[in-house]
């Protein structure tokens, strides 16, 4: 019998420390260090465009310039104290508003140079009716500049971290500022000071 | 071992032999078993005391060659070396091996892992922590010195400057402000304890200035100077000016006078401003500290003999042994009447704390000489480790010796049961039970002498102020205490942009 009782305790173990592995959705919310998440990208990158495609900035390309706002997204700064994937969130961003059917998107800083590079290449190498020509790209409208700031207040093993994201739309050629939208999040974060 | 492991098994012989009641072959099983069972723990706590001993023996030597790639494959391929328990120094030697190799983003994969390895630590096993009051804080898991946490982060941010991503540089001076704070909310108003480190606020404040933060770059400013007037490690003189500079330039005078900030020699021409072009030279020198132990121990033999021992991480020994009385005749009678007695049993106590070791190293300063400047400039020293951890150790003097002497005081009260149990009416077999016990309660006893070894010795630093557009070179030069080269390197193509802080990285260990 306490043979059995050893055995069956050693198997429990050894089934209970194996690799789990589940697929959940995309859009379910897991947090499980407090820390900045794909949940966290993703909320904030949906509200901020819903915030941003409502303001009157549109109104001026809708009904005046009748044509739809060329967009670039600039730097979106980090100043907070996680390292934060901030390519995750301008693609985020990208897509809010590449999917609103409201705005188009140029190639930012880096893609550009890949491009160029690929037209100089096309230059050389390509046939006259496929190469592409310089001088041809769209010149953006818009800039999109923002950061991420986040404040901490810390004690032992609880924190509320707080996480500010502003964004602002900025008109390249006046350099006026069209637009500014802000969004907030809260997360109180307590640890466990022991374990068995 | 094999010698405790003998004793054991002829003590088991022995009380078969002269104890009366011989003990049933379930008994003889169990005692066999449970001799063996020590055995194995002790062995276990054995070797996680002496880990630390093999890395250090088996890489002391070869970090002195700068082979590094040589040294990490070695430690990749035997993480055994480090264990589970020393999860957080396998990935930050590794780290500051890359580092060193100037395989920057490879540095900063291993080092971010002993960062997260480091907040998953913050939840302490109840289970784990008894265990080391009875055995040793080996079985601990590593958690890294405050000292060894900030140079971690430093070194995370020093790689990312390497990158040319200031950005994320400042996002570990962000997490390492977070630690400070916490630690100086600990500290509460003792400001001996380790809170805030010249070197981080120090190169926190120049990549500030880097991103045109000048308010920010002067609070780091600020805090670096707070932190060297508190010690260990002293304000360089060329320092202090720059800060009584800075300070002035941006309208802060009331700083100056708070940081008792003595005004500059001489009324130097080209003085510093918010957003300088600047190159910085991040220099470490010398091999870091190492932890021994110190340790006292003896044992009493009832109607033997009384030996002392001490041995400090120098190697100096002392044994003092004095005789103790002849057998009494009471405990003659009580052997020759088959009756248990005290005599042959021993009482033996260990204490092991740590101890810091230095290493002497050749490397002392460096030079840098740019090739738009006439005159070499001369490396300033931001962080001593030997200073740190000295002041790590005294700072924590007290409550290791507590909990070592609260930990040598159960086990030997436990190690009197167990002998007690074992009295036989034999004075050899009494002898040879008690020094087996003895043997393995002494092997437990092992200061916990883990630390990052391949830690620089310094870290210095030197600032070129150099004009955007055109190209340099530097000449990097480290330096014996005589002024003699030991080494050099010659860097070329350098051109930064207007406000651009370039940071070049620089090991000589030797």
């Amino acid at each position: 019998m306490n043979k059995l009782v050893v055995i069956l305790t050693l198997f429990i173990v050894m089934v209970g420390c194996s690799t789990k592995v589940s697929r959940v959705e995309t859009s379910s919310t897991m947090d499980l260090t407090g820390r900045w998440n794909d949940t966290d990208s993703r909320l904030v990158a949906d509200e901020l465009i819903r915030d941003c495609l409502s303001h009157t900035w549109l109104t001026k390309y809708d009904s005046i310039l009748r044509k739809k706002p060329v967009v670039i997204v600039g730097k979106i700064e980090n100043k907070s104290h996680e390292h934060i994937s901030t390519e995750t969130f301008v693609k985020d961003i990208q897509r809010a508003l590449l999917n609103s059917g409201r705005v188009e998107f140029v190639a930012d800083k880096n893609e550009r140079e890949q491009i160029r590079d690929e037209k100089a290449d096309q230059a050389s190498n390509a046939s006259a009716p496929t190469a592409k020509s310089s001088g041809e790209e769209s010149g953006a409208d818009l800039m999109m500049i923002g950061t991420i700031n986040t404040i901490v207040d810390q004690e032992g093993k609880k924190a509320v971290v707080f996480y500010q994201t502003n964004m602002e739309m900025v008109e390249i050629e006046s350099h006026k500022t069209v637009w500014i939208g802000e969004n907030k999040i809260k997360k109180y974060v307590e640890r466990t000071n022991t374990k068995f | 071992m094999s010698c405790a492991v003998s004793c054991f098994f002829l003590s088991h012989f022995f009380v078969c032999q002269y104890n009366r009641n011989i003990p049933d072959s379930k008994k003889v099983m169990l005692k066999a078993f449970l001799q063996i069972f020590i055995y194995i723990i002790a062995m276990f706590f054995f070797s996680c005391a002496s880990r630390s001993a093999v890395r250090f023996e088996k890489y002391s030597e070869l970090i002195t060659t700068e082979n590094y790639s040589d040294i990490i494959n070695s430690l990749k391929k035997s993480p055994k070396l480090y264990g589970k328990t020393n999860e957080f120094l396998y990935y930050m030697d590794i780290g500051a091996l890359y580092h060193y190799s100037e395989i920057y983003d490879s540095s900063n994969r291993y080092l971010l892992q002993a960062a997260d390895i480091y907040d998953q630590l913050f939840t302490r096993s109840v289970t784990n922590e008894a265990l080391s009051i009875l055995t040793n804080d080996n079985i601990r898991p590593y958690r890294s010195k405050p000292f060894e946490l900030t140079m971690l982060h430093q070194m995370i941010a020093f790689n990312f400057c390497a990158l040319q991503s200031i950005e994320d540089a400042l996002v570990e001076t962000r997490k390492m402000q977070l630690y400070f704070n916490e630690w100086e909310r600990k500290a509460g108003k003792d400001e001996e304890v380790y809170a805030n480190d010249p070197m981080f606020h120090l190169v926190s404040s120049i990549l500030y200035n880097a991103k045109g933060e000048s308010s920010d770059a002067m609070i780091s400013l600020f805090k670096s100077i707070s932190a060297f007037n508190n010690g260990p490690v002293a304000l360089p003189a060329e320092l202090n000016d720059y800060a009584w500079n800075m300070f002035t330039v941006n309208n802060r005078d009331n700083d100056k006078s708070l940081l008792n900030l003595k005004a500059p020699l001489s009324d130097a021409t080209n003085k510093p401003f918010n957003n300088e072009t600047e190159i910085i030279v991040v220099l470490l020198g010398g091999r870091g500290p190492v932890l021994d132990e110190t340790v006292w121990w003896g044992t009493y033999v009832r109607d033997g003999l009384l030996i002392l021992h001490y041995r400090n991480p120098n190697g100096d020994t002392a044994t003092v042994t004095w005789p103790a009385p002849p057998i009494p005749e009471r405990e003659l009678i009580k052997a020759e009447n088959g009756e248990k007695t005290k005599s042959g049993t021993t009482f033996h106590l260990k204490i092991a704390v740590p101890s810091l070791k230095v290493i002497e190293s050749a490397t002392k300063t460096f030079s840098v000489k740019c090739s738009s400047h006439e005159s070499s400039y001369q490396s300033m020293i931001i962080n001593d480790f030997d200073s740190q951890m000295q002041h790590y150790l005294e700072n924590t003097k007290k409550s290791t010796v507590t909990r070592t002497v609260i930990r040598a005081v159960l086990r030997t009260i436990a190690a009197e049961k167990a002998k007690k149990k074992l009295e036989t009416d034999s004075p050899l077999a009494n002898l040879l039970v008690n020094i087996g016990t003895d043997i393995l309660t002494d092997q437990m006893e092992n200061a916990d002498t883990r630390n990052c070894f391949f830690l620089p010795k310094t870290v210095q630093i030197v600032r070129i102020p150099v004009n955007a557009g055109v190209q340099q070179s530097i000449d990097i030069a480290a330096l014996d205490k005589n002024g003699a080269i030991i080494k050099n390197k010659k860097i070329t193509g350098l051109t930064l942009e207007k406000n651009e802080k370039r940071f070049i990285f620089y090991t000589s260990l030797n």
